[in-house]
C-alpha cells in the first residue's frame, strides 16, 4: 500500500468533510443562490418534550441547507445539461431537441397526459361539463356570457422537439374528449389549438425556456378569443395585427431554465416586444392586493364596449397586455375558483375562465 | 441516519470523528458506543431501547454462560433476542398468515388476533445475529465473555454496521475492541473505501433504483418483455451496488476507527453456481447461517437426504431473515432447490462446462430469484416473471415503457460501468497502478496526486447527486 497517498487521501477526507460545516458559518459559497422559488426551512426550536419532531424538522433543515449545497446543485446541473445532455431535474423539466424545455411531470402529469397514459374519461369529461353549464346558468341569471378558454401547453403546439421517447400519443387527448362532451351543449368553448398551430409557421409562438406562450403566442390567442366573442359580442372590435407594434429581441431566461439554475448560460432566442396602438390599449386603473393566490387582480378602463371578468392561471398574465384594449372595463384575477360574490359585484357583461391544458380537471370545481 | 446523507457526511461524521480522535485512548469505546447510540436514536428514537435490551440479554446470557449457568444462558440468549426479533419483524406476518389461512378453510379466528401496527427497528436482523454468535461462541469455548457492557454494547451498537451489516462476529474483532490502533495510513485506506462506497452506493445504485423501481411499480401491460428484462437487471445491479457499497462504507468506517471487518462481498456476479454465488454474495450472512445453523443441524456430515433438508432449512431461514414475506421465503427456498440440485450432481457437472455457459445459467438463476425478491406478492412476480417470458400478452394499451423510454446516456454508462465494476477490475486496476507508481518514482507524487484527485472527483459527484436529491424548485413561489 503506497502510504504517501493514503496520507494525502486522509488529510483531503478531513478537510473536506469539514468544508460545508465552514461553508454554514463563513458563507464562502453565498453567491450561489437557490432558484427553488420557496421558503427553505429555517433551524428548528429544540421544544421539550418533542424531541421527534425537532429531529424531523432538524433533518429537513440540514437537507436544504447544508454548505455547498446550492454550489453543488449548480455544477451537477451543468454535468447533467451540458455534459450528458440530460435534464437535472427530469420530473421537473423535460429536454427537448433543439434548445427546448417542457414542463415535466411532477405537474399534473403532463408529460404522462400527452403521452396518452391519463386519459380523461367521458365520465370525467360529463361531469366538467355539467359543471361548466351550471356556471353558465348562474351567470346567464344575471345577463353574463360564459366563455371557457383553453390555453394549450407547450407539449402540445410544439410535440416536434420533445424527445423521441415522450412523443405525443395519437389517440385523443384529454382536451378533445372534454371537447367532444363540450360540443354537445351551448357552451362558448375557445378551443386554439389551430389557430396556434397556423401562427406557429410565421412566428415563434412559445418560449423555450419556460412553460408558457410568449408575447406573440398570447395576441394570437387574445385575437382568437375575442374573434369567436364577437359572434355574440358585436361591440367587440375586431382584431388586426396592424393594430400592433411587434418588434423582435433577443430572450432572457424563463423559469424552466430557472429552475435548473442555468439561466446564465440560456436564453430564449426571440422575444417580441409587442406594443398595442393607443386605440387598441388599456389603462391600468387599480391592483387589488390577493392573498390568497399571492397574485394581485387587476383592473383596466379602455376604448372598447362591455366589462371583462376573466379569472385564469399565469396564462392570463400576459393577457392584459392586450384584451382590456377591447373593453371599456376589465377585471383581472388569478384563480382556480369563480367568486360569485365578486362577479355580482362587478356586473361584467362577460365572463372569461381560463386554464391551461394541464389542468382542464379544475373545470369540475372551478 | 444513512451514511448517503448530508447530514451524516456533514455533520455527524466530522465531529464524531474530530472527537473520537481529540480524546484519549481510554474513552474511546465509550464515545463510540454514546456516539452510535445517538446515530440510531436520530433515525428509530425510544427502539433504540430495543437494541440496548438486545444487547444487555445477550452480555446477561454470555456472563451466565461463563459462569456455568451454560444452558439457562444459552436459552435466554435465544428466547430472548430471537423472540424480540420474532415480535417486531414477524408477528404481522404471522398472524396475517393464519388469518389467511383461517379464511381460505373458513376456520374460526381466536377473539383479539389482529394486526397491529409494530414499528420495525431498523438493524434489528444484524444485531441479533450478532449476539446469538457471540453467546454460542462463548457457549462453544471459542471465546471469552466480555466482562464489560461498554465493550460489549459498543460491539453491538457501533454505528459504521449498526444498520446494515456487515453482522461483524465478536470473536473477529474482540482483540480490536479491547486494544486497536490507529493511523493516518488505516484512515486514509477507510477513507479511500468509504468514497469508493458511497459513490458506489449514490452514482450507480440509485441510478439502477429509479430504472428498476418506474419499471416493477407499473402496470404489466405498460411494457414490454425487454423492458421486465431490463427492469430485471437493473435491480440486480442496485441491490449489488447498494449493498455492496454500504459493506463498503461500513469497512471504510471502521478502518477509521481502527477495525478490521471482514469482506461481505466477493463480485457475486462472476460466480459459475449458486453455491459459488452463496461463497460470494453477503458472506457474513452465510457464512452465519453455515456456521450457526446449518453445521449444528448436522450440515452434510450425515445421509444425503439430511444434508438436503438441514440446505432447505437453512434457506427457507435466510429467506425470512430478509423480510417479514412469503416472497422473500420463496427467494429463500428457490436459491435452496438449486444448492440442492448442484449438490445432487449438477455442480460436477457446472464444473465441467465451458466457464461462460455455467456462468449464464448462474445469472439467470439469481436474475429470476431476484423477481421474488424484489416484487411484494406472488401474483406480481409470476406477472413479472410471465412479462420475462414473453408470456401474458404484449402491451394493448399505449406503450408507456419501450426500453428506449430509459436508455438515455447516462443510464447506458452507468449499465456498462456497473457490468464492469461487478467484475474484479478494480483490484487489477489498483495492482496495475501500484505497480506504475513504482517503476516510475520519478513521477510518483504526480501519480499519486492523479489517484487522489480521481477519488475525490468521484466523491464530489456523489455528493452533488445527494445535493440535486434535495433539491425542488417551483415554477412560482411556494410559501
Amino acid at each position: 500500500m503506497n502510504s504517501s497517498r493514503t496520507r494525502l487521501i486522509a488529510v483531503v477526507f478531513a478537510l473536506v468533510l469539514f468544508l460545508p460545516a465552514l461553508d454554514q458559518l463563513l458563507g464562502l459559497s453565498s453567491r450561489f443562490s437557490s432558484t427553488e422559488n420557496r421558503q427553505l426551512t429555517g433551524m428548528p426550536a429544540v421544544n421539550f418534550p418533542h424531541v421527534r419532531s425537532f429531529v424531523k424538522q432538524f433533518d429537513q433543515y440540514y437537507k436544504e441547507n447544508f454548505g455547498w449545497r446550492n454550489a453543488l446543485f449548480y455544477v451537477y446541473s451543468r454535468w447533467k445539461f451540458n455534459i450528458l445532455e440530460q435534464s437535472p431535474l427530469p420530473e421537473k423539466v423535460v429536454v427537448g431537441k433543439n434548445g427546448w424545455l417542457y414542463l415535466g411531470n411532477s405537474y399534473n402529469k403532463v408529460i404522462d397526459q400527452h403521452r396518452g397514459l391519463q386519459p380523461l374519461s367521458v365520465d370525467s369529461a360529463r361531469r366538467i361539463t355539467n359543471h361548466l353549464l351550471e356556471i353558465q346558468q348562474q351567470l346567464a341569471r344575471q345577463g353574463t356570457e360564459l366563455y371557457i378558454f383553453i390555453a394549450p401547453d407547450s407539449h402540445t403546439i410544439y410535440p416536434e422537439n420533445l424527445p423521441d421517447q415522450l412523443q405525443q400519443s395519437e389517440e385523443p387527448s384529454r382536451l378533445d374528449i372534454l371537447k367532444q362532451a363540450v360540443a354537445q351543449t351551448n357552451l362558448h368553448f375557445v378551443d386554439i389549438r389551430d389557430t396556434l398551430r397556423a401562427a406557429k409557421r410565421n412566428h415563434v409562438v412559445y418560449y423555450q425556456t419556460d412553460t408558457h406562450w410568449n408575447e406573440y403566442g398570447t395576441l394570437i390567442g387574445c385575437a382568437s378569443l375575442l374573434n369567436y366573442m364577437r359572434h355574440d359580442q358585436p361591440g367587440i372590435l375586431p382584431v388586426q395585427l396592424s393594430d400592433y407594434h411587434i418588434e423582435r429581441q433577443h430572450g432572457a431566461a424563463g423559469d424552466l431554465i430557472k429552475m435548473l439554475t442555468l439561466q446564465d448560460e440560456h436564453t430564449d432566442p426571440i422575444y417580441y416586444y409587442i406594443t398595442p396602438k393607443p386605440s387598441r390599449s388599456g389603462h391600468q386603473t387599480a391592483v387589488i392586493p390577493n392573498e390568497a393566490m399571492g397574485y394581485p387582480s387587476t383592473r383596466f378602463t379602455g376604448p372598447g364596449s362591455g366589462r371583462l371578468f376573466l379569472v385564469g392561471d399565469s396564462f392570463s398574465h400576459g393577457m392584459m397586455h392586450y384584451l382590456p384594449g377591447y373593453f371599456r372595463n376589465s377585471f383581472f384575477m388569478r384563480g382556480s375558483k369563480l367568486d360569485a360574490a365578486l362577479v355580482k359585484a362587478e356586473r361584467p357583461s362577460v365572463v372569461v375562465i381560463e386554464v391551461v391544458e394541464r389542468n382542464i380537471y379544475q373545470l369540475a370545481t372551478f | 441516519m444513512l451514511f448517503s446523507s448530508a447530514i451524516f457526511l456533514f455533520l455527524f461524521l466530522p465531529f464524531f470523528l474530530l472527537i473520537y480522535y481529540l480524546l484519549p485512548k481510554r474513552f474511546h469505546n465509550a464515545f463510540l458506543f454514546a456516539a452510535s447510540l445517538c446515530f440510531y436514536a436520530w433515525g428509530e428514537g425510544p427502539v433504540v431501547l430495543v437494541l440496548l435490551l438486545s444487547a444487555l440479554i445477550n452480555y446477561i446470557a454470555g456472563r451466565l454462560i461463563e459462569q456455568g449457568r451454560r444452558r439457562a444462558g444459552l436459552w435466554l440468549s435465544l428466547a430472548g433476542s430471537l423472540s424480540l426479533l420474532f415480535y417486531y419483524k414477524y408477528a404481522n406476518f404471522f398472524v396475517d398468515s393464519v388469518l389467511g389461512v383461517a379464511k381460505a378453510f373458513t376456520l374460526p379466528v381466536p377473539a383479539g388476533l389482529a394486526l397491529t401496527h409494530i414499528a420495525l427497528p431498523i438493524g434489528i436482523s444484524f444485531y441479533t445475529f450478532q449476539g446469538i454468535s457471540y453467546t454460542l461462541d462463548i457457549y462453544w469455548g471459542r471465546i471469552k465473555a466480555n466482562r464489560s457492557f461498554l465493550d460489549y454494547g459498543t460491539y453491538v451498537a457501533m454505528f459504521p454496521h449498526q444498520i446494515a451489516g456487515p453482522i461483524v462476529r465478536y470473536a473477529d474483532i474482540a482483540p480490536e475492541l479491547a486494544d486497536r490502533t490507529t493511523t493516518i495510513e488505516k484512515f486514509g485506506i477507510g477513507a479511500e473505501r468509504f468514497i469508493l462506497g458511497l459513490a458506489k452506493k449514490v452514482l450507480l445504485a440509485n441510478t439502477f433504483a429509479s430504472l428498476a423501481d418506474t419499471i416493477f411499480n407499473a402496470p404489466p401491460d405498460t411494457y414490454p418483455t425487454a423492458t421486465a428484462w431490463l427492469g430485471i437487471v437493473g435491480y440486480s445491479l442496485q441491490i449489488y451496488f447498494d449493498f455492496s457499497g454500504y459493506s463498503d462504507m461500513a469497512i471504510g468506517l471502521g478502518k477509521m476507527v481502527g477495525f478490521d471487518f471482514k469482506e461481505n462481498f466477493n463480485y457475486p456476479y462472476v460466480a459459475r453456481s449458486i453455491q459459488d454465488f452463496w461463497r460470494r454474495w453477503h458472506i457474513s450472512l452465510s457464512s452465519w447461517f453455515r456456521d450457526y445453523v446449518y453445521i449444528p443441524l448436522g450440515g452434510n456430515r450425515a445421509s444425503k437426504m439430511r444434508t438436503y433438508r438441514n440446505l432447505l432449512i437453512v434457506f427457507f431461514v435466510t429467506g425470512l431473515w430478509h423480510g417479514a414475506s412469503w416472497n422473500f421465503i420463496i427467494w429463500g427456498l428457490y436459491h435452496g432447490l438449486f444448492l440442492l440440485i448442484e449438490r445432487a450432481g449438477l455442480g460436477k457437472r457446472l464444473e465441467r462446462l465451458w466457464p461462460p455457459v455455467a456462468h449464464a445459467y448462474t445469472i439467470l438463476a439469481v436474475l429470476v430469484g431476484w423477481v421474488f425478491f424484489r416484487t411484494e406478492t406472488l401474483p406480481e412476480a409470476i406477472h413479472f416473471l410471465q412479462k420475462m417470458l414473453g408470456l401474458g400478452g404484449q402491451p394493448t394499451a399505449m406503450m408507456a415503457y419501450p426500453p428506449s423510454y430509459f436508455l438515455n446516456a447516462e443510464l447506458i454508462v452507468s449499465l456498462l460501468i456497473g457490468f464492469v465494476l461487478a467484475t474484479p477490475v478494480y483490484p487489477y486496476f489498483q495492482r496495475g497502478w501500484e505497480r506504475l507508481v513504482a517503476r516510475l518514482v520519478s513521477i510518483h507524487i504526480l501519480l499519486n496526486s492523479i489517484y487522489v484527485v480521481g477519488l475525490f472527483g468521484l466523491f464530489v459527484l456523489a455528493v452533488m447527486y445527494l445535493a440535486a436529491d434535495t433539491y425542488n424548485p417551483f415554477i412560482y413561489f411556494r410559501f
